[in-house]
């Protein structure tokens, strides 16, 4: 819709004056990037306050928890490693969900296929590694056994996701419900494996959890730090650069981006979108199982327990929506909710000890929901009052073209 | 009361907060909005009903907390939605999440305690009626609105007015608008109004039907949700899903008890989730057309009435005014 006064001759307001950036460009760039900038702080501000006031409202300081915090989480180098530790499963499986996310896919079913991960990676124990004698008869070493870990917590991990994409596409399921049933059901699967003489319990015993892992399949540590492997953080290294390039060099990539934006007219200009939600699903669902693997192979747990997620696949949800679906940045947001999470215990503990409050864990959780909450409210409200030049409706953009000839 | 007739009553007792928070989510998704965060409102609603009850003694005060609390966060969907214009699927699930951990931090203290409950209130005469008096006429308060609530729901819907433009908020807003409906006020109300009934679910849980605050209602939203898509959006046909369910658990419950079949209890534990899976299945995947297709031509018309699967046609998208 053009008026013929704007049809005439304005330049395109791309077109940079000829000698580079004039001083009120770079201005009016800064002007327009300020809000972008502002707004996540903005966001995690209010959530900040929120948390403060629910704090004070329990009687507790807000200074000792951020000093708890700290102290439990970044003090000393043996923080810092269960730290990362503890960082590696969520920022795997983090990177795996910018696939299914980017292209629109919500997949909620992450949770479990975490679980089957876990289960997977044990499974490969079971078949490889028990310590008389393994049933297939094979002596990998411990190498192989820990290749064929994780290559079984992968594969098993991205059927449980074909499961859910198959359901989407083939069944009409959308992928949330699917995902929340097969959540549950991978749930209650695993209990049942460790549960009350279920198969993978060891006889005799009460605990909900398989028995230790035998030597060759553990995971190698660092001299100092005991809890913490080096593989974890190569395989996650490898993960981050697959899936970069996945997302900003290959052709896929972008396939997965015009299918986020619009399914129906990516499918209409040639993308096999069927193809591209399954592959992707299942894609995630390998990086996740990845994920179980190094939950259930880590040094210091080194066994199936009732509950091997720990709720990582949901924080991972929550994690990509913070990140916006940038790869590059899941590092760093998995990084800091890695530090909430641990610092979470430490909180707990503290307060418990040395002021005999009562304040649950579960407070650095309700933190991290406020947190992506309110910086999502905050993004929509600066889209919706202060609008990026870019998402304005462009004015005289498709003048010049050959759109209108009527 | 015989067997059958007290496995009736536990599933008509069972089956109410889902029959509540599903008429109360199909009110919400009949106006174009998705509310996704049930699993979470359910929890923390129920908490609150349990904590309020407990600290003021007044039932009554935290039946209203509860429903309050269902609103609140039912605003927060339909205000990001209709005001920011984010994706009602995305503050949905953060709200589901956040939720469930608000509930739990703050339930902590009063988790396992011993709670009140809403008092037994038997019909005089009615209950007296054989098979249909104990099963639905023996009950308390919040049991016999869930029943209530269903006839509302099918009349207001069907039979009213306001229920005619409420379905046409849902399914044609830009129509509606023109005729002078005020599109997003209503969206706002009848979101809200979903909300406090899914808040009322909640009270019922933790009231009535599993009584006080044990963090084990995860799940239950979602089974909710579910059963929304599964009645096609038509409250008589919710209702009948959350009976179904409802009824299956008993049954695997039974089942459980049984000496002769040994049923492991995470078996059981599945079910409703494989239910789900393969209701959703059917209720979405042209199975259903097909059944129509292949009904005696007489039936045809009723067949399709019944079966028919449409989801309100502007469901989840916002609506902007030109």
């Amino acid at each position: 819709m053009t008026t013929p006064a704007n049809t005439t001759q304005r330049p395109a307001s791309q077109s940079a004056p000829p000698g580079g950036l004039s001083r009120s460009m770079i201005w009016r760039w800064v002007l327009d990037m300020l809000p972008a900038m502002l707004t996540p702080f903005l966001g995690i501000l209010a959530a900040l306050v929120i948390i403060v006031l629910i704090l004070e409202w329990q009687g507790a300081d807000p200074q000792v928890a951020w000093d708890y915090l700290y102290e439990g989480t970044l003090e000393d180098n043996i923080r810092r490693a269960d730290l990362v530790a503890y960082w590696m499963p969520l920022a795997v499986t983090s990177l795996g969900l910018v696939l299914t996310y980017t292209a629109g896919l919500w997949n909620i079913g992450v949770e479990g296929q975490l679980i089957m991960g876990a289960i997977g990676a044990t499974w490969a124990v079971r078949l490889f590694a028990e310590s008389d004698s393994p049933p297939l008869g094979l002596d990998l070493g411990r190498d192989g056994v820990l290749v064929m870990c994780f290559v079984f917590a992968a594969l098993t991990a991205a059927f449980w996701a074909l499961i859910a994409a198959v359901l989407k596409t083939r069944g009409g399921v959308n992928e949330i419900f699917g995902g929340v049933a097969l959540n549950f059901i991978a749930q209650t699967f695993n209990m049942y494996l460790v549960s009350n003489g279920g198969p993978w319990q060891p006889t005799g015993s009460r605990a909900t959890e398989t028995a230790r892992f035998p030597e060759n399949a553990r995971l190698p540590t660092f001299q100092d730090y005991r809890r913490l492997s080096p593989t974890t953080i190569y395989v996650t290294v490898g993960v981050f650069v697959v899936v970069v390039l996945i997302m900003y060099v290959s052709k896929w990539g972008l396939q997965l981006r015009a299918m986020g934006k619009n399914q129906h007219s990516a499918f209409l200009l040639g993308v096999r979108t069927e193809r591209n939600v399954v592959l992707s699903m299942a894609l995630c669902g390998a990086m996740a199982g990845l994920g179980g693997a190094y939950r259930v192979l880590a040094p210091d747990v080194s066994k199936l327990t009732a509950a091997p997620s720990g709720g990582i696949g949901f924080l991972a949800i929550l994690v990509v929506l913070l990140a916006s679906m940038s790869a590059v940045l899941i590092p760093f947001v998995s990084f800091v909710f890695a530090v909430l999470s641990k610092g979470g215990q430490r909180i707990e503990s503290g307060f418990q000890w040395d002021y005999d409050i009562v304040l649950d864990r579960s407070l650095v959780r309700v933190l991290q929901s406020t947190v992506v909450l309110m910086v999502v409210l905050a993004f929509g409200a600066r889209n919706r009052f202060f609008p990026p030049r870019s998402a304005q409706p462009p004015v005289d953009d498709d003048t010049n073209g050959d759109t209108n000839d009527g | 009361m015989t067997g059958l007739e007290s496995t009736l009553r536990g599933i008509v007792r069972s089956a109410a907060p889902i029959v509540i928070a599903g008429q109360g989510e199909l009110i919400t998704e009949r106006a174009g909005v998705i509310n996704l965060s049930l699993d979470g409102t359910i929890m923390l609603s129920a908490m609150t009903a349990h904590v309020i009850a407990r600290e003021t003694g007044s039932l009554t005060q935290a039946v209203l907390a509860a429903m309050l609390v269902g609103m609140a966060v039912a605003f927060v969907v339909v205000f990001s939605s209709i005001a920011l214009r984010l994706s009602q699927v995305a503050v949905g699930f953060i709200l589901t999440i956040l939720c469930a951990d608000l509930a739990i931090f703050l339930g902590k203290p009063h988790f396992n305690q011993p709670g009140k409950e809403i008092p037994h209130a038997p019909i005089p005469v009615l209950k007296d009626i054989p098979l249909l008096g104990p099963v639905f006429f023996d009950h308390n308060i919040l049991i016999y609105l869930s029943l209530l609530l269903v006839v509302a729901v099918l009349f207001y819907i069907y039979r009213t007015r306001p229920g005619l433009t409420l379905r046409s908020i849902g399914e044609q807003p830009e129509a509606a608008f023109v005729r002078g409906t005020p599109v997003q006020l209503l969206r706002y109300v009848y979101t809200l109004a979903g909300g406090a009934l899914v808040g009322l679910a909640g009270a019922t849980y933790s009231l009535s039907v599993k009584l006080g605050w044990k963090e084990d209602l995860s799940g239950e939203g979602w089974i909710a949700l579910a059963i929304v898509i599964f009645g096609l959006w038509m409250p008589g046909r919710v209702a009948l899903g959350a009976y179904l369910i409802a009824g299956l658990r008993s049954v695997a419950i039974d089942l459980q008890d049984n000496d002769v079949i040994d049923l492991p209890a995470q078996i059981v534990n599945m079910l409703p989730w494989f239910l789900m899976i393969i209701t959703l299945m059917i209720a979405t995947s042209g199975v259903l057309e097909k059944v129509v297709r292949f009904t005696p031509d007489r039936f045809k018309p009723a067949a399709r009435r019944f079966l028919r699967a449409a989801p309100p046609r502007a469901l989840g998208t916002p609506f902007e005014k030109h």
